[in-house]
């Protein structure tokens, strides 16, 4: 397992969490702009975990309150993708979880302002996140 | 980028943001046909999953995303209608994004499209063959008056 502190390699996987009314959707890598009540608005980037410093993918659901768990899947990014589509992931450590890394160039005002641009690569992160399933939220079908 | 306005019969068309002239909705057809996606979906369907999001109450996606603003939700099952009535496949899927926006999803092999309705009268329709880096955009305007 590696240290947090430990440069992204380009051959890491990437874990992001999916809601499951974005499930199966470009909308899971969608930036959060901050709203009055929005919990964690995507202000610095779309929010990823390093796989290598984690000792299970689930440990991605610790911000989640228990009892929602079963709402959240999980998919995985390869770091090669995330630089062939021209973006880069930056270390932004979170108590709650290790490996958090932000990707800065879908952070939400950006988004917002580009998303003729911006919004193809949602979908190819879509697609990619489609065939690389860690976990599927528990109303779609059960954990591979 | 093209845009895409109203018709004299439909309240949603497409604007052409340079002349700022509008045509009919029926030249998507051919845009959102082109991949020959089968939705299992019907236009009525979508518009039932519309009206039960327009009820939504803040944080209603448990992330604290607020509740989305009942006119761009009328808006959006307009722009339904519009689209049924001119004989465009529907949708595989229709959602409420992250911030307050609706989204009409197209999935095929061929590509993606989606029309994002942003405001009352306002909407982006955006292709992305497959693979592309790239998205062919068209503003739809809706005649609100």
């Amino acid at each position: 397992m590696k240290a947090e502190s430990e440069p992204i390699a380009d051959d890491e996987w990437l874990l992001r969490r999916v809601p499951l009314q974005y499930w199966d959707s470009p909308r899971a890598f969608e930036p959060r702009l901050l709203g009055k009540n929005v919990r964690d608005p995507d202000i610095s980037g779309i929010s990823f975990y390093r796989e290598s410093c984690l000792t299970h993918p689930e440990d991605i659901l610790a911000p989640v309150p228990p009892e929602k768990w079963g709402n959240n899947g999980i998919v995985r990014i390869p770091m090669a993708l995330v630089i062939e589509l021209g973006l880069s992931a930056q270390l932004e450590p979170d108590a709650r979880v290790k490996g958090h890394v932000v990707i800065p160039e879908l952070r939400a005002e950006i988004h917002a302002a580009n998303k003729s641009h911006l919004g193809p690569l949602l979908v190819i992160l879509a697609a990619t996140a489609r065939e690389n399933v860690v976990r599927r939220p528990n109303s779609i079908g059960t954990v591979d | 980028m093209s845009t895409i306005a109203p018709s004299a019969r439909r309240s949603w068309a497409i604007l052409n943001p340079n002349s700022q002239r509008t045509s009919s909705l029926d030249e998507l057809d051919a845009l959102i046909s082109e991949f020959q996606s089968s939705s299992m979906i019907e236009w009525p369907e979508l518009i039932d999953e519309l009206r039960r999001i327009r009820n939504y109450r803040d944080d209603w996606d448990g992330e604290g995303t607020e509740s989305l603003d009942p006119e761009l939700v009328d808006g959006a099952i307009a722009l339904a209608q519009d689209l049924n009535a001119e004989g465009i496949p529907s949708a595989n899927r229709v959602l409420a994004g992250v911030n307050r926006t609706l989204y009409f999803e197209w999935y095929a092999t061929g590509g993606y499209r989606e029309i994002e309705v942003s405001t009352l009268d306002h909407a982006e329709l955006r292709i992305v063959p497959t693979g592309s880096k790239v998205a062919d955009v068209f503003v739809l305007h809706r005649r609100t008056s």
